[in-house]
């Protein structure tokens, strides 16, 4: 082959997304008659993603599976993906990440910081709250020491919930679980199986309050240094591929509430409406109080 | 003057590792009590690099790191002088493009956030040049105490001398 | 990669410091990589930095040269004379118990060997143990915390492989106590032969015996403290160290009234220099580590060993002792990290426990930080006391055979690993 792209993820290859990425690699070599190759690093082989992100900013033929909140740093408006109670299902959120407005971010970053979104529909599912009490409105919510990623995006959104945010590294989350160093957590249902966490906690309360998009981001110069069928290629492979890991996610849902029940967890539907109010006003806080409207507005169509 | 950095150094360095413990612990603490810190922990990572590099400085003038001697242990004194040599000087330029690059890297991405607490991550690369440079000053100051010395190495312990005990 | 291991054998063999081998060899990859920039070198050294179980490491470091200074090592060395000096080897044994009570408390072999060169190698050299018996005593007992929880290395492997880390910890008990007594045997044995501690052959009276123990009470607790803390709630496993600091220092000031300016200065002084010997070796390490993922290695090297094989016990058996060859170069981490996901299918579809598999992969990758060329716990340990490598090759062996005897008992009685999560999980 001509061109190889190294693709880092921090799932683990039982992921219902890795089989997008699998799917992507394949369809590449075969639309590309082998002068494009691919080359999977799963568990963040390659580094953590700012590393990848980094890498890809120095020129390196790499790409990397990131959320909106990493790259808010080089393009604020990406932030807004992680924001509460944007969009609901893979199908609401596709709309925004598939939007002329989304392809505007997408050049603008290129351009500003080196970094060439290759497709962003990749859905990774609604993050839930993981506790050992049960959940049904935000009051209950109140002195429970909630594991959340430490970005304000997060932490105001848990404490706008009523619970007390808690940052950890996810490595540490099982055993701060098992040994009450925490109350809780809030993550998305392959990644609860994928932890493990079902061993470690009692009930899931589906809030769905922030909706997991996240896309492949790989280097512009690189990028650009490719003849142009294959940058067409390699962007229309991977919107598919994208499809693929998120019907291939939704597709795992019920399976995994399953083995979660199976495992003795307590999986409940709860009334959204008093957190979504709840959480109204993490927007205003962090700038993004005019997108919210017009987002959720592209997202319900 | 080299006193006056030693003692500097020192206290930099016990300061921060000191920092870093009350860091860790204090958030344990609070998190205990459902106050968590959020930026604590991340404070305590962001400076770890720093305290491994000044660690390492000070080891190196104690030349404390470790090697494997098995082989040129049994060269006369000048020899192995001569190899060392050699090494420090193959070491100083390795650690001046580390510092080069170093520099580079951190000046093209002052966008990158630190975890999440607002901080550029910059203030963790950089502590790998600014080392690489410490590192250097460290192995010059042992190379020309060595050439000055009749018995004394630049990376080995004289295995003939009494190990001189911790200069602050 | 041929390139980068001869870079790395030289320079080592030159004389040259560990950690500059380990730099200049992952370097190497960095020069001669067409498509990966120079740079990025540097920023795999930043990236070692940002672990936080390796926080851990200056706690442990800094919390053993505190207890030094606070007397606790001495009075803890008092009531183990008192306890164990009628019997052979008595130090080592305490070693060894001390890893075993400190499994339950640490995640890291190295930070255990690194605080048990501070707290309890002084002591042995001191009575007369030969360097490199002492550092291998601590080096190799230190394997028991890695298989007795809370581990790291587990919690990774369980995390990555997708196996129940429950099941993982309630695995690992059995193996570390084991661990435990045949490491005391080889101590035994060794020290026999040797004469060492055999100095009162009575055991202690019972009014003596208490009175040491009162006298080590705070040390004593310590460890119990430790695991209260963490089972309370308090701290994670990895945080647990900045209690263990927190903790010398009060026992010094207010228990023992010994600590002063000047200790605690000491102390700093020499935990500064071991944090800084210790962590460049491992911040080095970030480049090599990066340059082995990059080139495929570990997949290579599975193809290559399972290319024609179809028993399942033979199949078992390569992949230990390729984990073995390979833990004797690289980091027990990184081999978690890049050989877990890929070993788990395959030991899955040969019908053994991946739980059963995880501890004995976790023993034999962390034992290769104990052996040569490459093992950070021997460097750690080594450099800490001073010790000849030589010496401790040679001193190592007999407690290498007994843990090579038990990774191949628990091999072939997979109840042994297996009866307490089976019990606890059913
Ligand atoms: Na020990
Ligand atoms: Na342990």
């Amino acid at each position: 082959q001509e061109h190889t792209l190294n693709i880092n993820t921090a799932l683990a290859e039982s992921d219902p997304l890795y089989a997008g990425l699998e799917a992507m690699r394949d369809n590449v070599a075969e639309a590309s008659d082998g002068r494009l190759a691919i080359v999977l690093y799963p568990n963040s082989q390659l580094g953590p993603d700012e590393d990848v992100l980094e890498q890809a900013r120095a020129g390196a033929p790499v790409a990397v599976v990131v959320d909106g909140g990493r790259l808010a740093a080089y393009q604020d408006e990406f932030g807004v993906l992680g924001a509460p109670f944007l969009a609901s299902g893979y199908d609401g959120i596709r709309k925004v990440v598939t939007s002329d407005m989304f392809e505007g971010w997408v050049d603008e970053m290129a351009e500003g910081a080196g970094l060439q979104v290759l497709s962003f529909n990749w859905w990774q599912g609604e993050r839930h709250l993981l506790t050992n009490v049960p959940v049904e409105e935000p009051a209950d919510l109140d002195g429970i020491r909630m594991r959340t990623p430490g970005a304000p995006v997060w932490t105001g959104t848990i404490s706008a919930m009523g619970a007390t945010p808690t940052p950890l590294p996810w490595g540490e989350v099982y055993s701060a679980l098992s040994s009450n160093v925490i109350d809780g957590a809030e993550a998305q249902m392959p990644a609860i199986v994928g932890a493990n966490l079902q061993e470690v906690i009692s009930h899931v309360t589906k809030t769905g309050h922030i909706n997991l998009i996240t896309g492949l981001v790989t280097s512009a110069g690189w990028f650009d240094s490719l003849p142009e069928d294959l940058q067409t290629i390699l962007r229309d492979e991977a919107l598919e591929a994208g499809d693929i890991a998120s019907y291939g996610t939704r597709d795992s849902l019920a399976e995994i509430e399953e083995q979660l029940t199976e495992a003795g967890v307590t999986v409940s539907e709860v009334d959204t409406a008093p957190f979504r109010e709840a959480t109204a006003g993490v927007y205003d806080d962090l700038g993004y109080g005019d997108l919210r409207d017009e987002l959720r507005a592209m997202a319900e169509e | 003057m080299p006193q006056l950095y030693r003692r500097a150094e020192f206290a930099v360095g016990a300061t921060i590792l000191a920092v870093i413990t009350g860091l860790v612990f204090v958030a344990a603490v609070m998190r205990f009590f459902g106050q968590p810190l959020i930026w604590s922990v991340d404070m305590a990572q962001l400076l770890f690099i720093w305290l491994c590099f000044i660690g390492a400085t000070r080891a190196l003038r104690e030349r404390a790191h470790l090697g494997v001697d098995l082989l040129i242990r049994f060269l006369p004194f000048a020899a192995r002088r001569w190899v060392e040599t050699v090494i420090a000087l193959a070491t100083l330029v390795f650690l001046g493009i580390l510092a080069w690059q170093g520099y580079g890297l951190t000046m093209m991405n002052l966008e990158r956030q630190f975890g999440d607490s607002g901080l550029s991550y910059a203030w963790v690369t950089i502590a790998v040049p600014v080392g690489c440079v410490l590192l250097s000053v460290a192995i010059v100051r042992n190379l020309v105490q060595s050439w000055r010395s009749a018995d004394e190495l630049i990376f080995a312990r004289n295995p003939v001398r009494e190990t001189a005990p911790s200069e602050l | 990669m041929g390139l980068i291991s001869v870079v790395f054998l030289v320079l080592l063999l030159i004389g040259a410091p560990v950690a500059i081998a380990i730099g200049m060899a992952g370097f190497t990859f960095f020069l001669t990589s067409p498509v990966m920039p120079l740079s990025i070198g540097v920023q795999k050294i930043a990236t070692v930095s940002q672990s936080f179980p390796l926080l851990a490491v200056p706690f442990f470091v800094l919390a053993g040269h505190l207890m030094n200074e606070s007397d606790i090592t001495d009075r803890l060395f008092r009531f183990s004379r008192v306890a164990v000096s009628w019997m052979t080897g008595g130090l080592a044994q305490v070693s060894i118990i001390l890893s075993t009570l400190m499994g339950g408390v640490s995640g890291s072999a190295v930070a255990d060997a690194a605080m048990q060169s501070r707290v309890v190698g002084p002591q042995m050299i001191a009575q007369g143990y030969a360097r490199g018996y002492t550092a291998a005593v601590i080096a190799l007992s230190s394997l028991i915390t890695a298989t007795i929880p809370p581990s790291i290395g587990l919690i990774l492997y369980g995390y990555v492989g997708q196996v129940s880390i429950g099941r993982l910890f309630m695995a690992g008990i059995v193996p570390g106590v084991l661990m435990m007594l045949f490491l005391m045997v080889a101590a035994w044995a060794v020290a026999k032969r040797r004469g060492y501690g055999v100095a009162s052959p009575e055991p202690p009276e019972p009014g003596a015996l208490g009175r040491a123990a009162w006298d080590a009470k705070w040390a004593l607790l310590f460890p119990v403290l430790l695991i209260v803390s963490i089972r309370g709630g308090v701290f994670t496993p990895s945080e647990v160290g900045a209690f263990a600091v927190v903790y010398a220092l009060l026992v010094g000031t207010v228990g023992h009234r010994v600590m002063t300016w000047e200790r605690v200065t000491r102390a700093f002084a020499f935990a500064l220099s071991d944090i800084g010997m210790i962590m460049l070796i491992i911040l080095m390490s970030g480049m090599l580590g990066f340059a082995i993922i990059f080139l495929r290695v570990p997949q290579e090297v599975a193809d290559l060993l399972l290319g024609g094989l179809s028993n399942p016990l033979v199949i078992i058996a390569v992949i230990l002792i390729g984990l073995f060859l390979a833990g004797l170069f690289i980091e027990s981490t990184i081999l978690v990290l890049l050989l877990t996901p890929i070993l788990v299918p395959v030991v899955r579809d040969v019908g053994v426990d991946p739980v059963h598999f995880g501890i004995l992969m976790m023993s034999i990758v962390t034992l290769g930080g104990m052996t040569p060329p490459v093992g950070v716990a021997m460097f750690t340990v080594c450099s800490l006391l001073d010790t000849p490598i030589e010496d401790y090759i040679r001193d190592s062996l007999p407690f290498f055979v007994a843990i090579v005897t038990l990774i191949l008992v628990l091999l072939f009685f997979p109840g042994l690993t297996l009866f307490l999560p089976n019990l606890m999980f059913g």
